[in-house]
C-alpha cells in the first residue's frame, strides 16, 4: 500500500502553521500590486454614473442607520463594522463570490499564508483528546528548539491565558505574533511542576510542498498544498532532492490545493515548461496579457502525472491546465473546481483588504475555465470506502501510468 | 337584558384583546414578507401600528464617517472585472442599507426599496387596487389560493387552485411573488389579462379582468349551535390588516345578533401580517 504520503497530512498541525480553513475557490491572487495591473487609469475617465459617485439618495443610509440606532432591539454593528456591512451589502450585489472584504485580523493571517511564513516559535502542536495543547515536535533552529521545548510538553497557558480545550486555531493565534515580540508559555512536562518559558517570536517558514520517493520505484511524489510566495523555491528544492535520490518520473499532487498566488502558478509551471504561454489574463476591456514561462525548467521532459480533484482550484488549475495544454503531463483524478478569475487584494486605509476580481485567466489554448474546470485525461474516483480503507486509487493509477513509461 | 349587557362586555373585552393582539401581531409582519416574498420591512416592528416613530436623531454626516466605504467603491470602480454588475445611483444606496440591515443578524429586520415598500404598505392597509384574490407562488407559477367574495376575480370565475401561467403575456414561473403581484395589481379601472391553467381543463383559459379597489377580508365567522349547549360564535382572524378592526367588530356584532353566548377567537396560523399575498 502506497498511502504514506496521504498520511502525513493527518491530525498533526504542522509547526503552529495550521493554515486558515480555506474553501476551494480561494482566490488566485496577483499578489504584489505591481504583479499585474488592470490599467486603472483607463477606467477612471468614464462618463456614465459610477459606483464611486455618491447617489442623491445616499442620505437614506444615514436615515436607516439613525432609525436602527434609536429603535433596534439588539446589538448593532459599531464603528467600522457599519462600513464593512455597507460594503458587503454592495459586494452581495456583484454575484462574485471572490470579490470580498477581509477584515484586518483575517487579512494579517492571510498575508502570512501568502508569504509562506509567519511570526511564531517553530513547534508542531496538536490538541490531544483531553483538550491539551501538546507539542509534537520543535523544528530545528527555531525559538522553540533553542528554548528546549520537547515533544509531549503540554502548553497550559499562553501569556496568562488558559488554552486547554480551546479551538486549536485560536490557541495558535495566541502563540503567533509579530516577529521580534515575546510570548510566555506555561509548560507542563511530565509530572514535574509547570514552568514558564519566554520566547522571542521569529520568522517560521510555512512549507507548502512535501515530497518523497515512492517505495520500490523511481517515482518522485510531490504534494503541493498551496501556492505561497515560497512555493516555487520549495518545489525546486523538492525536485532537486528527489533527483538526488534517483527519481526519474514524477507525480505532482494538486488535489485539494485551493490555489494562491498567480505569480507562483507561473513560477511553478516554469519548472516543467519552456518559454511558452502558461496562461493569459483577460481584462474587462477584452485585452489579454500573456504570462510566459521563465528560466530553465528543472524537469523539461521527465514523465509526469498530475493529480487533480474538485478541490483543485485557481492557481492549481493554471498549473495543471498549462501542463495539460502542452501535453507535458497526464492529468488523473476528478474534474477540477473551475475558478477562472484573478483577484488583487487592495489594502484599505484601516488595514482591511478588498479582494477584487480584476481579470479572468485563460489556458494557453485561450479557454476560460470558470465553471467548467479542467477535465482529467483519466477520470479516477476516490470513494469514501477508499478513504476509510486508507487506499488511494488515484495515486495507484498515476503510478501505473508512470510505470508504463520508460 | 342581562344577555345584552353580557354581550357588550364580551365585545369590549374582545375589542381590547384584539388591539393588544394586533399590536403584537404587527411585529411579525416583516417575517412573512421576508419568507414569502423575499422582501422585508425596514421599520422596527412596532412602529407601523404604534405611536408615531420618534424622529431619527440627526446623525453625523455620512461623508466623513463613510470614507472607508467610498474607498472601497473607488477600488471597485477602477478595477472590478464585471463593471456592468456594479450597482450605481439609488441602487448603490439600497445595497449599502441592505448590508447594514443584514449585519443586525435579525431576520425580521429588513429593508425594502420604495417600490416594494409601497406594495407592502398597501397590503398592510388591507386595501389595494387589483383583482381580489389571495395568491401564492409555486414552482409552476402564481396560484390562486382563493378569490375574495364579490371582487373582480370572483366575478370573473377564477377558482382556488387556478394556475396563472401568464399575466399580460409575461410568464409567472420563476418570478418572485412580489414581482408577480405587482404585475397583476394596477390602477382601478384598468384591465389585466390572465392565462390560466385549470385542472381538468385541457386548454388554457383566458380571463380579462377589470381591476377594482379591493378590501382584503381577514375575518371568517360561524355559529356553532348544539342542543343543550349555549350558542357559540366562532371568529377566525387570518391576518391583521388595516381593515381588520372594522371587520372584526362587524363580525362580532353579527354573531351577537345571532344570539352567540360564548365566543371562540381563532388566531391559529395568523402570522400577524398577511398570510398570503393578494392581487
Amino acid at each position: 500500500m502506497r498511502n504514506f504520503m496521504m498520511g502525513c497530512a493527518a491530525s498533526v498541525f504542522v509547526v503552529l502553521l495550521t493554515t486558515m480553513a480555506m474553501g476551494a475557490g480561494f482566490a488566485t491572487h496577483a499578489y504584489s500590486s505591481g504583479a499585474l495591473r488592470a490599467t486603472p487609469e483607463a477606467a477612471t475617465a468614464e462618463t456614465a454614473p459610477s459606483i464611486a459617485e455618491r447617489p442623491s439618495n445616499f442620505h437614506v443610509v444615514q436615515e436607516a442607520l439613525d432609525m436602527l440606532r434609536t429603535q433596534f432591539f439588539g446589538e448593532l454593528p459599531q464603528g467600522e463594522q457599519v462600513e464593512y456591512a455597507a460594503i458587503r451589502g454592495v459586494l452581495a450585489r456583484l454575484q462574485d463570490p471572490n470579490t470580498i472584504l477581509v477584515e484586518p485580523e483575517a487579512h494579517r493571517r492571510e498575508q502570512e499564508q501568502f508569504q509562506g511564513e509567519f511570526g511564531g516559535i517553530g513547534a508542531q502542536v496538536s490538541m490531544d483528546e483531553n483538550g491539551n495543547l501538546v507539542i509534537v515536535a520543535p523544528i530545528a533552529d527555531t525559538p522553540a528548539a533553542r528554548a528546549d521545548l520537547r515533544p509531549n510538553d503540554i502548553i497550559l497557558e499562553v501569556d496568562g491565558t488558559l488554552v486547554r480545550g480551546m479551538n486549536i486555531n485560536d490557541a495558535i493565534a495566541l502563540i503567533r505574533g509579530p516577529v521580534g515580540t515575546e510570548v510566555t508559555l506555561l509548560v507542563q512536562r511530565g509530572e514535574a511542576e509547570a514552568f514558564e518559558v519566554t520566547l522571542e517570536r521569529a520568522t517560521i517558514p510555512d512549507p507548502t510542498v512535501d515530497h518523497s520517493v515512492i517505495e520500490g520505484t523511481n517515482i518522485g511524489y510531490i504534494r503541493m498544498v498551496f501556492f505561497s510566495a515560497r512555493t516555487t523555491d520549495e518545489l525546486r528544492a523538492a525536485i532537486e532532492d528527489l533527483q538526488a535520490q534517483g527519481a526519474e518520473r514524477y507525480v505532482l499532487d494538486l488535489r485539494n490545493n485551493p490555489g494562491g498566488l498567480l505569480d507562483t502558478a507561473i513560477g511553478t509551471a516554469s519548472l516543467f515548461l519552456h518559454e511558452e504561454v502558461i496562461a493569459y489574463q483577460q481584462f474587462n476591456d477584452g485585452s489579454r496579457q500573456p504570462h510566459g514561462a521563465r528560466g530553465a525548467p528543472a524537469l523539461p521532459d521527465e514523465p509526469l502525472v498530475v493529480l487533480i480533484n474538485e478541490g483543485s482550484a485557481s492557481a492549481s488549475e493554471i498549473l495543471a491546465g498549462a501542463l495539460q495544454a502542452y501535453e507535458r503531463a497526464t492529468l488523473v483524478g476528478a474534474r477540477s473546481y473551475g475558478k477562472g478569475t484573478v483577484q488583487i487584494p487592495y489594502r484599505l486605509s484601516d488595514g482591511s483588504s478588498l479582494h477584487v476580481t480584476v481579470a479572468h485567466w485563460l489556458t494557453p489554448h485561450e479557454v476560460d475555465l470558470s465553471a467548467e474546470g479542467l477535465t482529467p485525461d483519466e477520470q479516477v474516483e476516490l470513494t469514501e470506502a477508499d478513504i476509510e480503507a486508507g487506499v488511494d486509487p488515484v495515486l495507484e493509477r498515476a503510478i501505473e501510468l508512470l510505470e508504463e513509461t520508460n | 337584558m342581562a344577555d345584552s349587557a353580557r354581550g357588550y362586555r364580551i365585545a369590549l373585552i374582545l375589542s381590547t384583546l384584539f388591539l393588544v393582539v394586533a399590536a403584537f401581531g404587527a411585529g411579525w409582519v416583516g417575517s412573512w414578507l421576508l419568507q414569502r416574498a423575499d422582501v422585508g420591512l425596514t421599520l422596527p416592528g412596532g412602529q407601523r401600528i404604534g405611536a408615531a416613530a420618534p424622529a431619527p436623531a440627526a446623525g453625523e454626516p455620512l461623508d466623513g464617517e463613510f470614507s472607508l466605504f467610498w474607498e472601497a467603491m473607488g477600488l471597485l470602480d477602477a478595477h472590478f472585472y464585471a463593471q456592468e454588475s456594479l450597482p450605481q445611483g439609488p441602487e448603490l444606496t439600497y445595497a449599502a442599507v441592505e448590508g447594514i440591515v443584514q449585519a443586525t443578524g435579525d431576520p425580521h429586520t429588513s429593508f425594502m426599496d420604495p417600490e416594494r415598500a409601497e406594495m407592502v404598505a398597501e397590503s398592510l392597509e388591507g386595501e389595494f387596487e387589483g383583482i381580489g384574490a389571495a395568491v401564492e407562488m409555486t414552482e409552476q407559477g402564481l396560484v390562486i389560493v382563493t378569490p375574495f367574495p364579490g371582487t373582480p376575480a370572483d366575478q370573473a370565475g377564477l377558482l382556488p387552485g387556478d394556475l396563472v401561467v401568464e399575466v399580460d403575456g409575461t410568464f409567472t414561473q420563476g418570478l418572485d411573488v412580489m414581482e408577480a403581484v405587482s404585475m397583476v395589481r394596477g390602477p382601478e379601472g384598468t384591465q389585466v389579462t390572465l392565462m390560466v391553467r385549470r385542472e381538468g381543463v385541457p386548454d388554457l383559459l383566458s380571463f380579462e379582468i377589470t381591476r377594482a379597489r379591493v378590501v382584503t377580508p381577514t375575518v371568517e365567522t360561524q355559529m356553532i349551535e348544539e342542543e343543550g349547549m349555549p350558542a357559540i360564535g366562532y371568529i377566525r382572524l387570518f391576518d391583521f390588516g388595516g381593515h381588520s378592526v372594522e371587520q372584526f367588530n362587524a363580525a362580532l356584532q353579527e354573531l351577537l345578533d345571532q344570539g352567540a353566548e360564548r365566543l371562540i377567537v381563532d388566531l391559529r396560523n395568523n402570522s400577524g401580517g398577511y398570510l398570503r399575498a393578494s392581487v
